[in-house]
């Protein structure tokens, strides 16, 4: 079998993707589990066969450029940067959340205040553009990458997109929800090629994931 | 002196990279000079309007614009000489014998090249045949790519053969909308069998057999040979297993894997398309079947980039 390697995103999902490995008997080594571990690849119990645990966001540039052939990305990530040479091939049901327009409690909706355009603070610039572009609106995003809840309470701007999964940062933020842009899971992606010249190798990794989620 | 720094994307060929960007083309000229085929060498710019008659928008988006002050209209740098090739077989060499050989190489501008390469000036050189006679042009293009390929040491690559009409057949067996077929398409393009149920179940289960007949070649044959598919579909189908017949008889089979659905981003190929991938994961060369005129053409062409980084 030809060594694949598998991106991993840090963090949240991870959380909830760990379990499922474990179902599909994918066991990264200890080290894996090592959060001051420097190491960047591990082996895992499975041959030739290791994992790269990056940035959420890292993990669709590892795969579309084929370092990694395979990898877990949320429907975030794969939309902002839509990468052509990726596929995403299965709905792993996990890291359930939204990516959704927020404002402060006391400010007007968006749609309330009939704007030709909209300053918001997101991390998702491209995303977000293209959605208010389908609205008719211009969108200026004043890039963040973390934090972002502040932004209106210091004044920066009136509106955030970011994640949010139990609403509770917002609300601990005077912000509530206005708009969800998009329903987000993570998917099992592949590299376009990889998939055509190792499909056998990795549809057995796709295989292994299916059973697992039905477990 | 101050730095003057090129645009983004550009960059100049130094010593090293210029003389195998010259090596390249010139050991693909002889070749091809062996082989028959007729040097041609396009404008670099011409009228948006002949530039893309071809392509129908895929092309318009990636290729640079000038104002021609003499004309007043709107010229086009070209992104792809392909389609150059086509404009000239069907007008300065309209009444050239057919099956009409040519080759060409020389510099494309791209507004984008992909998300992954961030050149923007390539050097592309190919081949095409206008007038295509019988399945033996396939074998032919194939061969030559493969002398190219062996001519420049790349020894480990693959040969991958689809299909892209197939997408078309699925949407008329099925009367898909134009809403409908683009779906379809997105969800092909992602090989995303998920979403395909919120159209219907039967496309779903058609889709599965195609988007999972990915493989070897004599494997993926043989299992097209078994299913059975709604009409258009199987005609597309049995157009496939033609070719792929010819190749399992005639070439080394080792090298070929059969994708059976792959989109077509270039717009204009019409029957069997191929691409050539390196063991790195980069496409070495691709080309496929199209129409000029109502005639058959086929070619292939690469990025000399591609090759001297394998």
């Amino acid at each position: 079998m030809k060594k694949i390697i598998f991106a991993v995103p840090k963090g949240r999902i991870l959380d909830d993707l760990l379990p499922l490995m474990k179902k599909a008997e994918i066991v990264p080594e200890k080290e894996f589990f090592n959060t001051s571990s420097r190491k960047l690849i591990f082996k895992t119990s499975l041959p030739n066969f290791e994992i790269i645990r990056v940035r959420a966001f890292d993990v669709a540039t590892f795969v579309a450029f084929g370092a990694a052939q395979i990898g877990v990305a949320g429907d975030d990530v794969l939309k902002e940067f839509n990468y052509e040479e990726i596929y995403s091939i299965l709905d792993l049901d996990i890291g359930k959340c939204k990516l959704s327009l927020a404002k402060q409690k006391n400010n007007l909706d968006f749609e309330e205040k009939k704007l030709g355009n909209i300053t918001v603070a997101t991390k998702y610039k491209d995303t977000v553009i293209n959605y208010f572009a389908s609205k008719g609106v211009r969108a200026e995003c004043i890039k963040l990458n973390g934090a972002i809840e502040l932004a209106p309470k210091l004044g920066i701007c009136d509106y955030i997109v970011d994640l949010v999964s139990t609403g509770k940062t917002l609300y601990e933020n005077d912000l509530v929800e206005q708009e969800v842009l998009m329903n987000i899971t993570a998917k099992l992606i592949t590299n376009k090629i990889a998939f055509k010249l190792m499909n056998k190798e990795l549809q057995q990794i796709v295989k292994k994931f299916e059973v697992a989620k039905i477990e | 002196m101050e730095n003057q720094l090129l645009p983004e994307g550009f960059k100049d060929s130094l010593p090293e990279t210029a003389y195998k960007e010259f090596e390249i083309s010139a050991e693909f000229i002889k070749i091809m000079k062996k082989r028959k085929y007729m040097l041609v060498r396009p404008t670099l710019l011409e009228f948006e309007k002949s530039m893309f008659f071809l392509t129908k928008g895929s092309m318009e988006k990636n290729s640079f614009r000038v104002l021609d002050p003499l004309s007043q209209k709107v010229m086009a740098i070209r992104s792809d000489i392909t389609t150059q090739i086509a404009r000239i077989s069907c007008g300065a060499l309209k009444f050239q014998a057919r099956p009409l050989k040519v080759m060409y190489f020389g510099d494309i501008l791209r507004v984008n090249n992909s998300q992954l390469k961030t050149a923007r000036q390539s050097t592309q050189l190919g081949g095409e045949i206008i007038g295509v006679k019988n399945e033996n042009d396939e074998i032919e293009i194939i061969e030559i790519i493969s002398e190219i390929l062996k001519k420049f040491k790349i020894n480990n690559y693959k040969i991958s053969l689809s299909m892209p009409t197939i997408l078309k057949s699925v949407s008329l067996d099925f009367n898909l909308n134009k809403e409908q077929e683009l779906y379809l398409k997105t969800c092909y393009d992602n090989k995303n069998l998920m979403d395909l149920k919120n159209i219907s179940t039967e496309i779903h289960d058609i889709s599965c057999k195609l988007l999972n007949s990915i493989g070897p070649l004599d494997k993926i044959y043989q299992f097209l040979i078994s299913e059975n598919f709604p009409s258009k579909t199987q005609c597309e189908i049995n157009k496939f297993l033609t070719s792929l017949h010819n190749f399992k008889n005639k070439l080394s089979k080792e090298n070929f894997i059969v994708d059976t659905v792959e989109i077509d981003k270039s717009g204009y190929h019409n029957g069997l398309m191929f691409k050539f991938y390196s063991e790195k994961l980069t496409e070495l060369f691709s080309g496929g079947i199209y129409e000029v005129n109502k005639e058959n053409c086929i070619g292939f062409s690469a990025l000399a980039e591609n090759l001297i980084n394998n």
